[in-house]
């Protein structure tokens, strides 16, 4: 099958001695072009998840399939990762162009010649100004900071973004842009992504398909419209109640 | 001397602490408000003029977005500002008592007793060392109430009415061994041990899952319908703020640009900025309206000018938007907007 495919995948931990499942038998997949959303609490195994699609943490049993190909645990993957604090994961000494131009390099994706031009291309992409290329992250707002981010991910030309909480931590404005930034790169590039989210009013407004998490099992997978219409399940019955919704009345 | 069974913020059977209190009604009023806040080493305004109330057991929400000066507002209403930000003007009254001028032995006498204080990150406001029921016996400890026993007690009740179940046991836990919402949940015990009159919240469920923050918005709501509780909570999420509270403070660069009963802020508002506000609570009926995002980016309260600080961004916007020094005027019965235009001169636009 084409597009990611988790089959069965076990994720433990060990703490005190003790092993803990985080992860029981996730299958899940999403197709080029999907977008799936992946809620539950704090705890439930979201972030297990992506990070063992990324290969940040290893699995106990299960297999994680991009084409029907083993994603590497090295190298270029067709998955790459923007998480919620981008501060946190670029290099403050770096200029955003180097913070690109280092993936091209690492993954030999352009000549020299062409690293300028693609980085450019790529902060097009995200919807930043050219002149952001020189300037260092922590000059940048926290959603120019996010969408360099996002270009940094994009640089590994991936199939599918994995993203975690990546919106969270953004003002309501922001977040606006960066759903539409979402939207406008599944269709320019065809990009998949996996999205986790605690915000089930943003997984509305973006995903195909919603897939509940709960202590580490998935408990239903349904497309987005069934989920926030007609929940299977009595969890997804509850995260779906506890939303804060604007009372009108 | 009022003895605690007289005391109108006693939790129904919650153990009777000989209290003496002044009038402690939290009423608070903040004036003409100036934070400033030193950057590259000269002071520059991060909270403009700000001027609200908060009544006896009303609940009010401080609104705005990143950099709107809400939380400094919060922190300087409670002098708990950071090394590098000062109160450069204005007055904030809390029950008559002007906290401004007040002397630290006030202060100390204030917060936690008339003041409790719920922080946005419960880890970082918690010493991972010291056992939960110890910490949140902290204020009872500081302002001499009650002896060892009876403080023991008062957390124990107050934990199980926060939701901690087994609460006795759980207050010998230590924080690590509490998950994030039942830390926010013990922070809110503790805020309220030594029953304040005004509850100060910022952010308090912005790390909770939703499941949790639902019941931690449930129970403020009920503490304070309860007892008379007053509520000044901060938040960016229009969605949360209409949950809980009765009337907005909408902050944006430093100011205040709308000051409105909820009900009125998510019908009708009259700033255009706190209708920008309303049009990205995205629309969980249908996912097809993606929430409009506001053009522009926000401007830095100490470069937001004299005029409306919002005009740069405002699409109802003219010229005299940016020449109008800023100031506040009445639009409706305890109804203020910065706005100097007529909401009818934009409605045909403006309703969604």
């Amino acid at each position: 099958m084409s597009g990611l495919v988790v089959d069965a995948v076990s994720v433990e931990y060990v703490r005190r001695g003790a092993s803990i499942t985080a992860l029981d038998e996730v299958s899940l997949t999403v197709a080029e072009g999907e977008i799936v959303a992946l809620v539950g609490e704090s705890g439930s195994g979201k972030s297990t998840l992506a990070r063992a699609v990324a290969g940040l943490v290893e699995t106990a049993a299960g297999t994680i399939l991009f084409d029907g190909v083993a994603i590497p645990t090295r190298g270029r993957k067709p998955v790459a990762m923007v998480f919620q604090d981008p501060l946190g994961s670029l290099d403050p000494r770096l200029t955003v162009a180097a913070a690109i131009t280092e993936i091209l390099r690492v993954h030999r994706l352009r000549p020299r010649a062409g690293e300028r031009a693609r980085t450019a291309e790529l902060l097009e992409l995200v919807g930043l100004p050219p002149e952001v290329a020189g300037v260092r992250p922590r000059y940048l707002s926290g959603g120019q900071q996010q969408r360099v981010a996002i270009a940094r991910a994009l640089a590994s030309e991936p199939r599918i973004l994995l993203l975690d909480e990546a919106l969270s931590a953004l003002d309501a404005s922001v977040r606006a842009q960066m759903l539409r930034l979402i939207m406008e790169l599944r269709s320019r590039l065809g990009i998949g992504a996996l999205f986790i989210g605690h915000d089930l009013a943003l997984v509305r407004q973006l995903a195909d398909r919603v897939a509940v998490l709960q202590l580490g099992r998935l408990v239903e997978v349904s497309s987005a419209e069934e989920f926030f219409l007609s929940p299977q399940h009595p969890y997804s019955r509850e995260l779906l109640a506890a939303v804060p919704v604007l009372r009108r009345t | 001397m009022r003895s605690a069974l007289a005391n109108p913020l006693s939790y129904g059977d919650v153990v009777v602490l000989p209290v003496p209190l002044a009038e402690p009604v939290g009423e608070l009023d903040v004036r003409g408000l100036v934070v400033e806040v030193r950057r590259s080493g000269t002071w520059v305004p991060a909270v403009r003029d700000v001027s609200f109330r908060v009544g006896r057991g009303e609940r009010v929400a401080l609104i705005g977005e990143s950099g709107s000066g809400k939380s400094l507002t919060a922190m300087a209403i409670a002098r708990l500002l950071p090394d590098g930000a000062r109160i450069a003007d204005g007055a904030v009254h809390l029950d008559g008592v002007d906290l401004t001028r007040a002397d630290e032995a006030t202060l100390r006498a204030i917060r936690g007793r008339r003041i409790g204080y719920i922080f946005q990150n419960p880890m970082a406001s918690m010493d991972p060392l010291v056992r939960v029921g110890i910490q949140a016996e902290e204020a009872l400890l500081a302002h001499g109430l009650g002896d060892a026993t009876a403080r023991r007690e008062r957390v124990v009740q107050l934990l199980e009415r926060v939701g901690i179940r087994d609460a006795a046991t759980r207050a010998r836990d230590f924080p690590h061994q509490f998950s994030g919402g039942m830390r926010q949940r013990a922070m809110i015990a503790a805020a309220l041990a030594a029953s304040p009159s005004l509850l100060i919240a910022d952010e308090p469920t912005t790390a909770l899952d939703v499941t949790v923050q639902a019941r931690v918005l449930d129970l403020v709501r009920e503490l304070s319908t309860e007892s008379g509780l007053s509520v000044l909570m901060i938040t960016h999420d229009l969605a949360v703020a209409s949950q809980l509270a009765d009337r907005l403070v909408v902050m944006y660069a430093g100011r205040v640009l709308e000051t409105v009963d909820v009900k009125i802020a998510v019908g009708r508002p009259h700033h255009p900025y706190t209708q920008a506000l309303l049009q990205l609570v995205p629309d969980m009926r249908s996912p097809a309206a993606l929430p409009e995002p506001i053009p522009g980016a926000a401007v830095p309260p100490w470069q937001a000018g004299d005029g409306c600080p919002f005009a740069s961004r405002c699409r109802f916007a003219v010229p005299e938007c940016r020449e109008t020094p800023y100031t506040m005027r009445d639009v409706g019965a305890g109804h203020g907007s910065a706005c100097i235009r007529e909401l009818a001169a934009r409605v045909p636009e403006a309703v969604r």
